[in-house]
């Protein structure tokens, strides 16, 4: 038998509706309309990010030079040989922090705190933060103290985050492309966007590398807003004395 | 026969409309009623004074303190591993300390090695013990009060804590950031209980004083190996090779 309902109990059931859609949609709400600053006309990139199902798209494959191929296969010493059949690299093995832009593109999320001229990027498990100064001119590469995210400095391009980094130092371990080592001569860009109504975060990577690159690689990268109201960071201590990690 | 829609289908879909009509609103909107950011908070700061507070210890945590290894709140072996420390080394030896926030959180980092702090402002509900892996820095949620902003943590993992007095899972602290009038000091007045360490609530007030904006971070580069730990390949331990 259909169900019938009078005018007031269809408005009332409205009105439920409407608190109900309210309640589920207004974290994610609140954190939209964070992504616009009243205080700037530009973007706010602040948030939880995860990366999305299909986060890569690269514009076309690295064009490696034969310097590179010699380095992604370095010549292992014997027990770097042994370590390395059973997953463990150096890096690992002495929980060296990681780095972009390979932290920004894994599974975990990414925060970002992005307040006035100063943005931070953190990658939950074992990073090193990487510190955007928005506003300031960029350096000699030469004349920065090498670190492991560079020295990074941002600039609006309408509502487009250039964000460009030098002076890298070189460690063994996740590199500017798979294990590619950091040059001095390494240089990362990033635009980023916001899409969707804030609900997405959008990066296209420009990796420039005239040792190791015959052109620069470049590709595009996707994440998706995560809630704050549900969401916070994991942290991962990762501990070197830990004999399990040289367990195989 | 036509398939009808169920009800559920229809409660689901008539979510979904609203849903995607509140979220076409522009992102333009007012900044949220209910803001905790604390005006003034944002920047460097290099920690200037740590008063003359001294806690009341429980005996074990006295007998723990005395013991060596530390360094006040530095783990001596932990730094040696270039192992991330926690609270309060965050607050203190770790320092100088950058705070920048946003609609959702407030984050303070430390230049040396050391967990960043989450301060979170629109959690939903407390993450209990079951779903949330302690750590060193513990689970911090925020929220404006007046001219300042209350900080409550806990669920820190065991480690080293105030001056070298022992930190355990059952520590809690609150910590109140308050700005000076003309946005040059910062106070965070703080209080810790534990009862496994400290007798009665340690309370105390750490003063800060602002480094200009055009300061730029340090990265402090820390190798277990250039300390002379570390791990090594197999038969590649320089320090297992008998000299010649």
């Amino acid at each position: 038998m259909p169900r019938s309902f009078s005018f007031s109990a269809k408005r009332s059931a409205v009105a439920a509706a409407i608190a109900f859609a309210l309640g589920l949609c207004s974290s994610s709400m609140a954190d939209t309309a964070a992504a616009a600053d009243s205080s700037t006309a530009h973007p706010n990139f602040s948030g939880i990010w995860e990366r999305t199902a299909k986060p890569m798209k690269e514009l076309a494959p690295p064009a490696f030079t034969p310097q590179a191929l010699k380095a992604l296969h370095p010549q292992l010493t014997p027990g770097e040989a042994v370590w390395a059949s059973h997953g463990i690299g150096t890096d690992d093995a002495n929980c060296h922090p990681r780095r972009q832009p390979w932290m920004l593109q894994q599974s975990v999320p990414i925060s970002i705190v992005h307040d006035g001229d100063k943005m931070i990027l953190i990658y939950e498990k074992r990073s090193a933060p990487m510190h955007v100064y928005i506003g300031r001119d960029q350096v000699d590469a030469a004349k920065v103290s090498p670190s492991l995210n560079g020295y990074s400095v941002g600039r609006w391009e309408g509502d487009e985050l250039v964000v460009d980094s030098v002076g890298f130092m070189d460690r063994p371990g996740h590199g500017s492309i798979e294990t590619l080592p950091f040059r001095p001569t390494t240089r990362i860009t990033q635009r980023f966007s916001l899409a969707k109504n804030g609900e997405e975060l959008k990066a296209r990577f420009t990796i420039s590398e005239p040792e190791y690159l015959d052109k620069p690689y470049v590709y595009d990268y996707t994440w998706r807003r995560l809630p704050y109201a549900t969401n916070f960071a994991l942290v991962e201590l990762c501990d070197a004395r830990d004999p399990d990690r040289l367990k195989y | 026969m036509t398939p009808r829609r169920s009800e559920a289908m229809n409660r689901a879909a008539l979510l979904g409309v609203l849903c995607l009509a509140l979220s076409s609103l522009p992102a333009t909107a007012s900044p949220a009623a209910d803001d905790q950011r604390l005006p003034g908070l944002s920047g460097y700061w290099r920690l200037k004074d740590k008063g003359t507070a001294v806690p009341a210890l429980t005996p074990w945590a006295q007998a723990e303190k005395s013991k060596p290894g530390h360094k006040g709140d530095v783990d001596l072996e932990s730094d040696r591993w270039c192992i991330f420390q926690g609270m309060p080394y965050v607050m203190d030896s770790a320092g100088p300390i950058e705070i920048r926030q946003s609609a959702g959180e407030t984050i303070i980092l430390a230049e040396r090695l050391a967990v960043p702090r989450h301060v979170y402002f629109k959690l939903a509900e407390r993450p209990t013990a079951d779903v949330f892996d302690f750590t060193a820095v513990g689970l911090s949620t925020g929220e404006r009060v007046g001219d300042s902003l209350v900080v409550t943590t806990d669920l820190f993992t065991e480690g080293l804590g105030l001056d070298g007095a022992p930190r355990t899972e059952k520590a809690k602290v609150v910590e109140r950031f308050k700005v000076s009038k003309d946005g040059k000091q910062l106070t965070i007045n703080a209080t810790w209980t534990d009862p496994d360490v400290f007798k009665t609530p340690y309370a105390y007030t750490w003063t800060y004083e602002r480094i200009p904006e055009n300061y730029t971070v340090s990265f402090f580069h820390c190798d277990p190996q250039a300390n002379g730990v570390g791990n090594y390949p197999p038969g590649e331990d320089p320090r297992s090779k008998k000299p010649e």
